[in-house]
């Protein structure tokens, strides 16, 4: 079961180290442009840069902006401070590099320096790959185990060994903390390849694959009970990570599903062709078979996800670099024949072509955009209330009016009634609460969503802008600054 | 009776710390050490008495940076031993013919024993199977001469050569280690291993050593074979005995040796060239884990340890007060080699190198370190958890934090993960889940610590007997 001491298709650590620098180095000059997951992954740094309580709920309390992304970014944003460098860019070139690295080593294991090539040239060739690694975007963290476990799974096919099982195991294992996908993508992929070693086992002395099972499954499963922990520990509520979707999902029509069908299944459904090829006729089957579910699951996840008003965490970059794995293998894989071999290039044209050609997968929301400007909401209130802070609840507002040292905005993730009164007593309070639609919180079961529509015995309508924008005053008077104090 | 060779047990020199030439556990600490120890906890009551939280963080952002280091330590030499095995494998062709083409080095076994009277009809049927030429082995079994138990029986059984009984005189310290060097001041040969009682070599290891000694370079006097336990099914405890000894001997030594790491011997099946083990002055007598102290004495000297792919099966202790006493005598041991070889710091740092004595530092002083330490950090974790004491956070600026939490949710997958993967890797796959549990076992291991430690100040040179159990014996 163990690696064999030196192959010599592998790339030695010194040029994979070269390469590595060389991506890294291009990538971070390259012209990008942030996505608008960044702005809250920013956010989040930011606050918990700040020792802020709510940069360590967000941290870890949604499952749609998710754990690794926040902290890689942070990171990368201290390094990136010690060595004067953009901490969002520096992020976006390692994880590029280093994807683009375990590609390399991958498409190099088995063949030439020009088949090495072939995942940079087409990951920058491509349109749809094109912007997707030109988008700075901390999800992209999530490309790196999906990478590592591709370039296992192969090294793994090739050898056999244990420790290349386990690292593909362990890099599922890293996709929990991406997001839903991904952590789905995880799961399916640790089975098939649970089930593939278990196939490859059996002529075998049983001995042989006794205990396989525990070694794959305990990462990813250990990941997903450290987050529910996490949830625990700073919600009180191990599955408040997960309300936030679940009661979107009350809302959501299946028309809604359809709708965003029609975008979702561009590259990843037409890269299903040579992927078959590559499961039916190539020697790399069983790669092929343990990839497969992740071009079903993307694309779903993607719908989903757009159709909750989710945030489609890591989606777009993981489904490049599925693509990506798609690619490389074609290219890697020995068909026997000619005429498969020939079919799953001609598939994999196809998809090129139809990825130059392809819209946009999904458009970015621009539902936030109706928000008013920071320096309004303050003008307001400064006229009356010039020491009056104003609370914001949820993660994609406060990240909208990030405000670190809590000067003139309070976040928390989860609105607390009582929490808030208290606060109340100590200072003037005002609340701004964003329109019902789905973006900021979700419509159903919702105390925001009840506040906007019924506001509270408490609070007092301050203002309300065109975009259905609320900022309500607390009208409960601070310790020592109520008038009627006086008159008793 | 053959000549005396050499005078391992008689030959003693004025100086209190090493009576035979080397630096020994006769006391616990030199005089600088003593100086030193006091110095600190003077020093640490003082500044507690001044500035008790500055001294706490202080004092816990130390241990969280060597709870990192262990951690990213254990990484690595797991990483190595995976990627790139470096144990020593022989194939049956290779040990057709003897490497010099004539004949099998003379090879001598010896087997400590006291109170072993049980398993000895066991023991002897075991080696009977060893495939060397007998005309080239000898096999010595070292009791106990007052050892009323185990010597009519060993007696009653009419052993012929190549089974010798070698009496050991009583004297002070009774001890494992002098019956060892009473056992090698005589006798020829070109290589010694040692087994303990219980133990089932696999029957072609001898001649496995003989072909790693002529493939490995002249500077390399040692070679241990792996140990692996053949009771895992008793119960739990063994079964997680199993697996940490999976762990050790499947993926920390061929990991160390990869490093090329000074490598803490394990107690038995360590083969060595005579003539090196006689040159170094046999094992420190006053040492509890004596074959600590030799693979590092060893490696001070000059000469390198190999690990052989040989399995010899042992019993693993099946009974937890047993098992207790035997851990606290290792680590009872770990820390007497630890502060025998710091007595001269520098000195050790200058043969040593930076590199091999950060390794001495996380390989033999981490080991008892972090046994002593977890319990108060599983405590804190707890409170941290389930009370969420006030004031706690102070002692965790952020750094810290990052570093802590990195220890306590991915350090602590990693020791017990890494465990698993030793158990699939040691053809012990059904155990892997046990390897999965092992926190539980580590508290254990923690109360064998604290009970070694404590027996430092109040028994140093006090044996704690393993004791073996006849396979009916524990059900």
């Amino acid at each position: 079961m163990d690696s064999p001491q030196s192959t010599p298709q592998q790339l030695n650590s010194k040029a994979a180290l070269a390469l590595f620098a060389v991506f890294a180095l291009v990538i971070y000059h390259l012209p990008m442009r942030p996505s608008t997951a960044l702005t809250v992954h920013q956010s989040i740094v930011d606050a918990l840069l700040a020792s802020n309580n709510w940069g360590r709920q967000a941290l870890i309390g949604s499952i749609d902006y998710p754990v690794l992304p926040s902290l890689a970014l942070l990171i990368s944003t201290v390094i990136g401070s010690f060595a004067r460098l953009d901490g969002v860019r520096l992020l976006q070139a390692i994880v590029l590099a280093w994807t683009l690295c375990y590609f390399v080593r991958a498409a190099y294991y088995q063949h030439s320096w020009f088949t090495a090539l072939i995942p940079p040239l087409l990951l920058f060739a491509l349109p749809q790959l094109r912007n997707a690694a030109l988008t700075l975007d901390p999800g992209w963290i999530a490309a790196v185990p999906f990478a590592a476990m591709f370039f296992h799974l192969v090294c793994w096919h090739a050898n056999k060994g244990l420790r290349d099982l386990v690292l593909a195991g362990v890099n599922g294992g890293f996709l929990a903390f991406c997001g839903p996908g991904p952590l789905i993508t995880g799961l399916v992929v640790v089975a098939v390849l649970s089930a593939e070693q278990r196939r490859s086992t059996t002529s075998m002395d049983s001995s042989a694959r006794d205990g396989i099972a525990p070694l794959l499954w305990a990462p990813i499963l250990y990941c997903i009970a450290l987050w529910l922990l996490w949830n625990w520990l700073v919600m009180d509520d191990m599955l408040f990570g997960l309300r936030d979707l679940w009661l979107r999902a009350d809302n959501v029509r299946p028309e809604q599903l359809q709708q965003h069908l029609d975008s979702a299944i561009p590259l990843l459904l037409f890269c299903l062709a040579p992927m078959l090829i590559l499961v039916l006729k190539s020697d790399l089957r069983v790669i092929a078979r343990c990839l497969l579910p992740t071009l079903f699951i993307l694309p779903a996840a993607s719908v989903i996800s757009a159709a909750l008003g989710a945030n489609p965490a890591s989606l777009l970059p993981l489904s490049a670099v599925a693509a990506l794995a798609v690619f490389t293998l074609v290219a890697i894989a020995g068909f026997g024949h000619r005429v498969p071999r020939g079919c799953a290039i001609m598939a994999a044209a196809c998809c090129a072509v139809y990825a130059i050609h392809s819209k946009q997968a999904f458009p970015p929301d621009t539902r936030a955009d109706s928000a008013p400007a920071r320096e309004e909401i303050l003008a307001y209130i400064d006229q009356f209330w010039p020491d009056s802070r104003t609370a914001l609840y949820g993660l994609r507002l406060p990240a909208l009016y990030s405000d670190p040292a809590e000067k003139r905005f309070i976040a928390r993730l989860d609105y607390q009634e009582q929490a808030f009164l208290d606060q109340a007593k100590d200072e003037q309070l005002h609340i701004l609460v964003p329109p019902p639609d789905g973006y900021f919180y979700p419509l159903a079961h919702s105390l925001l969503a009840d506040l906007h529509a019924n506001g509270r015995p408490w609070l007092f309508l301050e203002k309300q802008w065109p975009g259905n924008w609320q900022l309500w005053r607390c009208v409960i008077p601070p310790k020592g600054e109520s008038r009627l104090e006086h008159l008793r | 009776m053959p000549d005396k060779i050499c005078d391992l047990t008689t030959h003693i020199s004025t100086d209190p710390l090493g009576p035979r030439g080397f630096p020994q556990a006769t006391l616990t600490l030199c005089r600088w050490q003593k100086w030193a120890l006091a110095g600190a906890i003077v020093l640490l009551i003082a500044w507690g008495f001044t500035a008790i939280h500055h001294e706490l963080l202080v004092i816990n952002t130390a241990l969280t940076v060597f709870y990192l280091a262990s951690t990213l330590y254990r990484m690595l030499i797991i990483d190595l031993a995976l990627r790139k095995p470096r144990d020593i494998q022989v194939s049956p062709d290779e040990m057709a013919q003897p490497p010099n083409g004539k004949q099998w080095p003379r090879y001598m076994v010896i087997l400590p024993m006291y109170h072993e009277a049980e398993v000895l009809p066991g023991l002897i049927e075991s080696l009977s199977k060893l495939d060397y030429p007998k005309d080239r082995l000898e096999i010595r079994l070292l009791i106990e001469e007052d050892d009323d138990e185990t010597m009519p029986v060993a007696k009653s059984m009419n052993l012929q050569p190549p089974f010798v009984i070698t009496p050991i005189p009583k004297s002070y310290p009774r001890t494992k280690p002098k019956a060892c060097n009473v056992a090698i001041e005589t006798g020829e040969a070109d290589y010694l291993v040692i087994y303990d009682a219980e133990d089932q070599p696999e029957k072609d290891q001898l001649k496995k050593a003989v072909v790693a000694f002529s493939r490995c370079p002249p500077n390399v006097a040692c070679i241990q074979a792996k140990l692996a336990y053949y009771n895992w099914d008793w119960n739990l405890l063994t079964r997680c005995f199993t697996a940490e000894y999976a762990t050790w001997f499947g993926l920390c030594l061929p990991g160390l040796d990869c490093l090329q790491a000074p490598i803490p011997l394990g107690g038995t099946s360590n083969h060595f060239r005579m003539s090196v083990l006689r040159q170094v002055g046999g094992w420190d007598e006053f040492n509890v884990t004596e074959d600590c102290d030799l693979g590092l004495r060893l490696f001070t000297a000059g000469w390198r340890t190999r690990v052989l792919d040989s399995k010899t099966w042992e019993q693993a202790c099946p009974s937890l007060p047993f098992w207790v006493k035997q851990r606290s005598r290792w680590v009872k041991g770990y820390i007497q080699t630890y502060l025998i070889h710091t007595r001269d710091f520098v000195g050790l740092h200058r043969k040593l190198g930076f590199w091999n004595s950060v390794q001495f530092h996380l390989l033999i002083g981490g080991t008892f370190v972090s046994q002593l330490i977890n319990p108060f950090y599983w405590l804190m974790t707890i409170l941290w958890l389930f009370v969420r004491p006030a004031g706690i956070d102070q002692y965790f600026p952020p750094l810290v934090f990052a570093m802590g939490a990195f220890c306590l949710f991915a350090g602590n997958f990693i020791f017990a993960y890494t465990s698993a993967i030793a158990c699939v890797r040691q053809n012990v796959g059904h155990l892997a889940k046990y390897g999965l549990i092992m926190p539980a076992y580590w508290l254990m291991m923690s109360l064998g610590a604290w009970k070694g430690f404590l027996q430092l100040i109040t028994k140093p040179h006090h044996w704690e007997k393993t004791k073996h159990f006849a396979n009916t014996s524990v059900t």
